[in-house]
């Protein structure tokens, strides 16, 4: 289980994570989602111990990322921008990581078919979603209880995000393995994710199930016979309003049973219940969140 | 503290550029040379290696993209950074040895001896792979590195030329300071000045250690600061403390000083100084905001550049001028005293008529003017190690201190110009000292006489026919057509 501890961490004048707590279980595929610049990598980097916290701490299995060295051989980052020197190719970047992790050679043959790549061509001559996949099969390869992606579909066709999708389901149910992945594609994110958070403003305010959350937001368009105080909607946790003629199209938060239900005490003339999708529930609760 | 892993990755990574330095440190192995030649060639090679190596084998830690690669790793970061070392040492060391072990065959060296060569090898090279790294890591990025590489290297050669020319000019007496000494302050220097003396000083003790001291700082520093590097600031400005504020800051301070110094308040006035020296301090301080350009990357102007400027000027010139006006805080009045000590007293084209009759006396061809050279001696100029136990008279030495007492007081009050000088040389059984003075003196027949009396004094009077002659204790003179007189 990975435990994030009240981590704080910031740059120069600017604090980026502000006491962020979490616990994610392992086997899970949690989904990071926040703005640009919300502090998603930083909270990557600091979990696989390239940054130090500066207050709180991250423990995996109990030990401590950054202080046990000997953890990360369990954890692998996979970055937004993956290094690779002039002259590299898969064959060397093979070298440095079978010099300090256990690569598994079939996984990393199956993989290199997968991904149709060239194990003795240059990488800087790769295209930018060739070089993710490059690391990516390294991180396939490698088999980490936790797995870190940073950006993970950003550059890669849909051929390719359907195989790297396919390849995490099998790589989860062969290691049971945690996989943390942020992206802003939270289309592909709502295909693979089961749980989710939202980091905004330096810290983590809405997170959980992804089906119960989706579940627990709700769209509804209502209409009245009648003009209708407005503030008749102060009694629902609202995170979206809008006005079409006499159409209301509102985003709830609660039970929907139970919104239904209140709502139907004002007799509307239309009332339909419609389910958010990933996207809108992260662009409501940030809508949200800003009220 | 080491990391097989890493190590074994190094190597093989590395393995190419490796069997490169291998064999263009051997290339010379077959040129007809001894050890007694000091490994020249591959001393320079070793040196440059030195320098290129940490920046290379440490590109890393100022790659953003890298330093995800390698801080994730597992391996800890002292382990990282202590096998670097220990690698980039290697690297550079096991070739040297390799070569030096072949010349020492050749040669052939005793087996203590060829420890003690590989030994101090060792060390010089630790130190500079080390120091360097250090100051490499200071900065957030390559560029950065290397100007912090550079402006480290070359500090305290600018510190010592600074100090050399504020003594030399607010300091009568000092002619110079010994660069050897100023190289103990200098990791750098140190190493280098090691290396050129490894196989011609008998006694590398005090070199070795110092370079033992630096090698254990340096150590300390550099794993001290590779673990609390903050990797979230590469590729940024590299503001620390000892990045480019200190090296801005010290360097326009050092330049301050050279301009202050020399300053002739007392006769021209500030505002002719300041006049004189306007176009200096434009360039310098065009030179002070390009240097903030560079380190900010951007065109920082701030009133705090101009505040600074004038506060460092400020101060550069009154501590010059204080200085002169305290006659060098009263280091004037001291000097290294040792167990051998020479004095020299030289006077140009004289034409005191007591001197010239007697000069007459024995010259057929009549001399209008005269030159005379005082050596007054109590040890043998050409023989160090023949110790002459005498000592001078009491009234050859107060005189001569007389002399130098006026030649410090002209120093600080006359005009600088003489056809007269006073130097003393001191030996105290390690380094020479010279003192110079300007003087405005005239010796008299009679005094000349009574310096005569002293057998550590020699009196060389030269007419202007060519001839010179011995004064001897009794007022004659006595011919002397091959004076020699070694130092």
């Amino acid at each position: 289980m990975l435990i994030i501890n009240n981590v704080t961490k910031g740059f120069e004048n600017k604090e980026v994570l502000k006491g962020i707590n979490l616990e994610i279980t392992d086997g899970s595929i949690f989904g990071l989602v926040g703005i640009n610049g919300a502090g998603k990598s930083t909270l990557l980097r600091c979990i696989c111990g390239i940054y130090e916290c500066e207050d709180g701490n991250i423990t995996f299995n109990d030990v401590d990322t950054y202080a046990d060295e000997i953890i990360r051989k369990d954890i692998f980052f996979v970055n937004d921008d993956p290094y690779y020197s002039l002259a590299s190719n898969l064959k060397s970047l093979k070298e440095f990581y079978t010099s300090f992790y256990d690569l598994d050679e079939e996984a990393y043959q199956k993989y290199l078919k997968l991904f149709g790549l060239d194990e003795n061509k240059q990488i800087s001559s790769f295209s930018k979603g060739m070089k993710r996949q490059a690391l990516l099969l390294f991180a396939l390869a490698i088999k980490p209880k936790l797995l870190l992606l940073d950006e993970a579909f950003d550059g890669l066709d849909p051929i390719v995000r359907h195989n790297l999708k396919k390849a995490l389901y099998e790589f989860i149910e062969e290691n049971h393995s945690t996989i943390i992945i942020s992206s802003h594609n939270l289309k592909e994110l709502e295909d693979i994710c089961d749980s989710y958070g939202i980091l905004e403003d330096g810290k983590i305010e809405t997170y959980g199930d992804l089906l119960e959350s989706k579940q627990y937001i709700n769209k509804y368009q209502v209409a009245f016979k009648d003009a209708v105080d407005e503030s008749i909607f102060d009694e629902f946790e609202l995170l979206h309003k809008s006005r079409e003629g006499s159409v209301y199209n509102l985003v709830i938060k609660g039970n929907k049973e139970e919104v239904v239900k209140k709502l139907n005490k004002y007799e509307p003339i239309l009332l339909d219940t419609l389910n958010v999708n990933f996207e809108e529930l992260f662009i409501y609760e940030h809508e949200g969140g800003k009220k | 503290m080491f990391s097989m892993e890493y190590f074994n990755y190094l190597l093989k990574s590395k393995k190419y550029l490796l069997i490169f330095i291998f064999l263009i440190t051997l290339l010379n192995i077959f040129a007809n040379r001894k050890v007694g030649d000091t490994l020249a060639v591959e001393g320079v090679l070793a040196l440059i290696l030195c320098y290129v190596l940490p920046v290379y084998f440490f590109y890393y830690v100022h790659d953003k993209k890298a330093v995800d690669s390698y801080y994730s790793i597992p391996v800890s970061r002292n382990a990282i950074v202590t096998t670097g070392i220990i690698f980039t040492i290697a690297s550079i060391f096991l070739p040297l040895l390799l070569t030096f072990i072949i010349y020492a065959i050749k040669t052939p060296l005793y087996i203590v001896s060829t420890l003690y060569y590989c030994f101090m090898i060792l060390v010089i090279v630790a130190t500079l792979v080390i120091f360097n790294t250090t100051i490499y890591l200071i900065a957030n990025n390559v560029f950065d590195g290397v100007v912090m590489i550079g402006a480290y290297t070359v500090l305290p050669l600018v510190i010592w030329i600074m100090t050399n020319y504020l003594m030399t000019t607010y300091v009568a007496g000092n002619s110079y300071y010994d660069l050897t000494f100023a190289s103990y302050l200098s990791p750098v220097y140190l190493s280098v000045y090691s290396f050129v003396e490894l196989f011609d000083k008998e006694c590398m003790f005090g070199y070795l250690i110092t370079l033992l001291i630096y090698l254990v700082v340096f150590t300390t520093l550099l794993l001290v600061g590779y673990k609390r590097r903050d990797v979230s600031r590469v590729n940024t400005p590299s503001s620390k403390f000892f990045a480019y504020p200190l090296v801005i800051y010290i360097y326009v301070f050092i330049s301050m000083f050279t301009i202050a110094t020399g300053n002739n308040f007392e006769y021209n006035g500030v505002f002719d100084f300041l006049k004189n020296n306007f176009i200096l301090y434009v360039l310098l301080f065009v030179a002070f905001v390009a240097a903030h350009f560079v380190y900010k990357r951007k065109l920082y102007l701030s009133y705090k550049l101009p505040l600074f400027f004038i506060i460092a000027m400020v101060i550069s010139l009154a501590f010059t001028s204080i200085f002169k006006i305290n006659e060098g805080f009263g280091l004037s009045q001291n000097y290294k005293t040792g167990e051998f000590m020479r004095y020299n007293y030289n006077i140009w084209n004289q034409d005191d008529k007591e001197i010239l009759d007697l000069i007459n006396e024995h010259d057929d061809e009549h001399s209008y003017q005269y030159s005379i050279f005082i050596e007054a001696v109590n040890f043998d100029t050409n023989s160090r190690n023949k110790k002459i136990k005498s000592e001078y008279k009491k009234e050859t030495i107060d005189y001569l201190e007389s002399i130098r007492q006026e030649g410090i007081s002209y120093f600080y009050h006359g005009p600088r110009e003489s056809n007269s000088s006073l130097s003393v040389d001191t030996y105290d059984n390690k380094n020479y000292y010279s003192y110079y003075y300007s003087l405005e003196s005239d010796i008299s027949l009679e005094t000349l006489i009574m310096l005569a009396q002293d057998e550590n004094v020699s009196i060389v009077i030269s007419p202007d026919n060519g001839f010179s002659y011995y004064l001897l204790p009794d007022g004659s003179l006595s011919i002397n057509n091959y004076l020699t007189i070694t130092y």
